[in-house]
């Protein structure tokens, strides 16, 4: 049973690998959101299977409450999961998570409640649920049908939670400022604090809007530029940082509501060709892990791994 | 005869629950229509769901299909047999063809002479075959707002689809869809972990569910639920406050009823009431209950799915959202008020209306001029005007608020405006704030004062002609502002206030309100639109369709006059004296071509003494028109009376009176007599279009 923060990301970490997923680590760019990490917004598209599951930073400068909310902040952890494409059990899977982190189906409500997920800036879209737990919502559950305004085949199955909420729930308290993290009585305001109040003033105050402006214009030439030199992946990066311009500028409120329409269709076609380069690109290659799991099922392996434990 | 049940239960991960009540609707109308199409009776069918299955249970049915038999007429039996009675080719053929024996054609008499039928037996198929094509068509044809694939299936449905459960009697009913094979297995509550569980007879269908903690029965369910939520609400002497709407939306949450009641802290209950329940309601889906003396209490009832080894953790945790929902509320309402209504709605300016179409602050900007002219041509009295000039630049103000930028407070848009302006002291500015989006759906009850009726139809209108000049014209099924209820909104209040307003002098006065040059073109298709509209108007008030395609193809100058127009045709409609009307405008108007004829007439043309007699009783008639008192109550009553007048003229004009004359002078002086005649009937309504029992079989033209 996990009880510290970093104790409850071991043990979704051995779950999800018992199950067959790839433990990756995070990007290391700002992100709005674990969507953006390139082991979900390129490993969705194709063909290809993939089942990951990820810890990643987002940061949401609009978010920021100068760390005087018990509950929003600028900057948190998603725990990602990825699986391609989604099983037939991956709600039972999701259960059994719930249950290794000590949330039992007898002691609680959990409801699946209807939520059409959408990011217009990734284009992308899918049906699922919020997930809730005695009110509470825990969990955002999709599944994925467009990213990078593509149709995706097969169907990834997304599960995202906020860290610092499930752990809450967990640790039974009402502030995550008042997390134990982990260490010698190392709580979450004893690491994040000082610099949830920074980087709030930081959003909000005094972010460097003209240089913004001009760094967005940057990134989305820059995108241009090396998708003609067929350098997927920088480029890839260059749509990251343009989205996360994008959202400080929002925060700073230096773009109009009309400009906002504008500027997310920018980012969203950066985006759209950098998928479609992708795509392309695994083509290309042969779709190599299409490959190898189809030559591990001949050879009388199980496809994936997950279906071991159902 | 032995009947057998049958059950069909499509087994899905949790499907949104708005979606479950038409889907079964349509499983229901697609299985009744297959059976019949497949002459299988079925006792009584019966819907049961839950967010993660839909079932239908058949009651009833036999083991076997209904045989047939059906005639097929084939040739002439000179030519279907031979001299010596012996099949020709084509005999033999048609039989074939039929599937049948040739030995076996009978004959038949028939106005073209003897010829060979053939008595066609069909049917006899086992009623479990025919399920089995019937099964997957009714799970295939549900059609669902919003769609996904799952997996590696291309497959679409709400959510993704995990079991087929189909038995009919004891054995499975087989087919293949969605990437699965249908069983006799379902599942019971997730929590309870049990795997799957067999069907042996299709009859224990609910008892098994029953079993696994499912109430599958969804009326049984809402009244488990109800009865829980008012036992829960009682043990704290309190009342529920009645809300079916929730109701239904929780049923369609959960499949195992249970209910938790927790409490908030009373504070909160400083918050407007619509607030607190809105916060209760729209998201965490809890009732509201009040005391002995009716006033809110700080509890909640939440309806949960399963039963929990201990509640307490469940309703502390539902305690704590709820006070953090309130807590924020109690931030946004504090953070609104600290400014009044107008500096709000200064910051409207910053907020499209329509793209193309300007802002919020523009529309307001409209609304205040119009309600003053709109007010003017209704005849309002000065304070209501005050009132609604008040209110209209500051109704949209609340959009901006802290509280209705909040999602799950967007609902309250109006009536949040109208406590604000209620708390910075203007009541009945606040009030038609509040009620200017009334009616807001069909059967919705109209704005409560006059102010804010005049303040709603100026918001209507003025969004219907902005629509219309940004070319969003509802068509089919697509209407994304609701422009048709809006239209009918107007037409509703006008009707209840009896303003006798042109509708056409309302829109130039939108239009005017706009500036810039209308397109004449805009204004007719508004009328044309708002005459669509008027159809529901006349439909609701119980006129029969022929009255009202009678009158709506005249004018009139108000919706008043049409409706009492309508109301005095049906109401003589039956009357002898009327139906003589009917039969002589009849005459006259078929006899007019469509194209425009004119009603000069020339009197020294008139020879006969028929056209003559005509001529003056038609300036007799003109003269009693236009002398009755237009404010009678019984002004179209009368004016009927007065075209009866015409009735015996216009006979004898036809019987001595040649109109298609070969001389063209006097054949056109005819046909404009003719047409006054026609301008005057057309005053009360096209007589064409009336229809009597006799013809009522005919579906009339317009």
């Amino acid at each position: 049973m996990a009880n510290s923060l970093q104790d409850l990301i071991l043990t979704l970490d051995r779950y999800w690998s018992r199950q067959g997923c790839v433990i990756q680590q995070p990007y290391d760019l700002e992100k709005g959101a674990g969507t953006f990490n390139p082991a979900t917004f390129f490993r969705v598209l194709g063909p290809e299977p993939y089942n990951v599951a990820y810890v990643d930073p987002c940061r949401r400068p609009k978010d920021g409450r100068y760390g005087e909310n018990p509950n929003r902040m600028q900057h948190y952890y998603q725990y990602q999961i990825i699986l391609k494409p989604s099983p037939e059990n991956m709600v039972e899977m999701y259960l059994e998570s719930l249950e290794e982190i000590g949330i039992r189906q007898d002691e609680h409500d959990i409801r699946f409640v209807e939520d059409d997920w959408e990011s217009p800036t990734l284009g992308a879209s899918g049906l699922g649920w919020q997930v809730w737990m005695d009110g509470i919502e825990i969990t955002q559950f999709t599944f994925f049908q467009t990213t990078g305004g593509l149709e995706l085949k097969p169907v990834s199955g997304e599960i995202t939670f906020g860290l610092e909420r499930i752990a809450t729930v967990v640790q039974g308290v009402n502030s995550v400022w008042d997390l134990h993290y982990g260490g010698k009585d190392i709580t979450y305001r004893d690491i994040f604090h000082q610099s949830e109040k920074q980087f709030s003033a930081f959003n909000f105050e005094h972010a460097n809007t003209k240089m913004l402006l001009r760094h967005f214009k940057d990134y989305e030439g820059e995108v241009r530029r090396l998708l003609e030199l067929k350098l997927t992946a920088p480029a890839y990066d260059y749509v990251i940082q343009a989205s996360h311009a994008f959202n400080l500028l929002d925060a700073r409120g230096a773009i109009s509501v009309t400009e906002r329409t504008n500027y997310i269709a920018r980012v969203r076609g950066m985006a759209k060709a950098v998928a479609t380069a992708y795509v392309k690109e695994r083509e290309d290659l042969g779709f190599p892990l299409l490959k190898k799991a189809l030559k591990k099922e001949k050879d009388g392996q199980q496809l994936a791994p997950y279906f071991e434990n159902a | 005869m032995i009947l057998k049940d049958a059950i069909l239960e499509i087994g899905c991960e949790e499907l949104p629950s708005s979606y479950i009540r038409p889907a079964i609707d349509q499983m229901m109308t697609a299985a009744e229509a297959s059976l019949k199409d497949h002459r299988i009776s079925c006792q009584r069918l019966y819907t049961y769901y839950t967010p993660r299955r839909l079932a239908l249970f058949f009651k009833g049915l036999p083991e076997m299909q209904q045989d047939t038999s059906k005639e097929v007429t084939g040739p002439l039996v000179s030519v279907a047999f031979d001299e010596h009675g012996l099949p020709t080719r084509a005999g033999e053929g048609f039989a074939k063809a039929q599937g049948v024996s040739a030995a076996s054609l009978k004959r038949k008499m028939t106005p073209k002479g003897e010829v060979v039928v053939a008595l066609k037996k069909g049917g006899g198929r086992l009623t479990s075959e025919i399920l089995a094509e019937v099964f997957p068509e009714v799970i295939k044809e549900i059609r669902f707002p919003k769609v996904q694939r799952w997996g590696n299936s291309d497959f679409l449905f709400a959510r993704p689809i995990r079991w087929v459960c189909a038995v009919f009697s004891r054995s499975v009913i087989p087919f293949e869809i969605a990437g699965l094979y249908s069983s006799r297995e379902t599942r019971g509550l997730r929590a309870l972990k049990q795997g799957p569980l067999d069907v042996v007879e299709a009859g224990d269908y609910l008892e098994v569910l029953k079993q696994a903690g499912v109430v599958a029965d969804p009326d049984e369910r809402r009244q488990m639920i109800w009865n829980k939520v008012q036992l829960a609400a009682a043990e704290r002497g309190t009342r529920v406050i009645p809300d079916p709407e929730l109701l239904n939306d929780v049923n369609n949450l959960i499949e195992s009823p249970d209910v938790v009641m927790g409490s908030f802290d009373p504070e909160y209950l400083e918050l407007p009431e619509q607030v607190i329940v809105t916060a209760m309601r729209e998201h965490q889906k809890y009732f509201a209950v009040r005391d002995r003396e009716g006033k809110l209490a700080p509890y909640f009832v939440g309806v949960i799915n399963g039963t929990p080894r201990d509640k307490g953790v469940v309703i502390r945790a539902n305690e704590g959202v709820l006070k953090a929902r309130l807590e924020d509320a109690k931030f946004f309402v504090a953070e609104d008020m600290k400014m009044p209504l107008e500096t709000w709605a200064e910051k409207l300016s910053g907020i499209t209306w329509l793209e193309g179409m300007g802002t919020i602050a523009d529309k307001a900007q409209r609304l205040e001029g119009l309600v003053q002219k709109i007010g003017a041509l209704c005849r309002t009295p000065n304070e209501v005007v005050k009132i609604a000039h008040k209110a209209a630049l500051l109704c949209k103000a609340d959009l901006v608020t802290n509280i209705i930028r909040e999602k799950e407070f967007n609902s309250l848009q109006g009536i949040m405006g109208g406590i604000y302006a209620a708390k910075h002291g203007m009541p009945e500015v606040g009030e038609a704030i509040q009620y200017h989006y009334y009616p807001r759906f069909a059967g919705d009850q109209l704005p409560l004062t006059a102010a804010a009726s005049l303040l709603s139809m100026a918001d209507k209108l003025d969004t219907i002609v902005g629509c219309f000049k940004a070319r969003i014209i509802p068509t089919g099924s697509q209407d994304p502002f609701a422009l048709r209820r809006q239209a009918l909104g107007v037409l509703q209040i006008l009707l209840a206030h009896k303003y006798h307003v042109a509708l056409k002098d309302l829109i130039e006065v939108v239009e005017k309100q706009y500036g810039g040059k209308a397109k004449p073109k805009e204004k007719d298709e508004i009328l044309e639109f708002f005459k669509g509209r008027l159809q529901t108007v006349l439909e609701a008030r119980g006129l029969s369709y022929d009255v009202i395609n009678a009158v709506t193809a005249t004018e009139a100058p108000t919706l008043i006059d049409m409706i009492s127009k309508a109301e005095t045709v049906q109401k003589a409609k039956m009357d002898e004296d009327f139906q003589k009307l009917v039969t002589a405008a009849g005459r006259v108007l078929r006899i007019l071509p469509e194209k425009k004829v004119s009603d000069k007439v020339s009197k020294p043309l008139l020879k006969l003494q028929e056209e003559k007699d005509l001529f003056d009783k038609i300036q007799f008639a003109r003269k009693l028109v236009e002398d009755t008192d237009r404010d009678s109550e019984d002004f179209y009553g009368q004016m009927a009376g007065h075209l009866e007048t015409l009735v015996a003229p216009i006979h004898a004009f036809f019987e001595k009176v040649m109109v298609m004359d070969k001389d063209a002078k006097a054949r056109n002086n005819r046909l404009a007599l003719l047409k006054q005649a026609a301008d005057l009937l057309l005053l009360l309504c096209d007589f064409r279009k009336l229809v009597y029992a006799s013809e009522a079989a005919s579906v009339p033209s317009a």
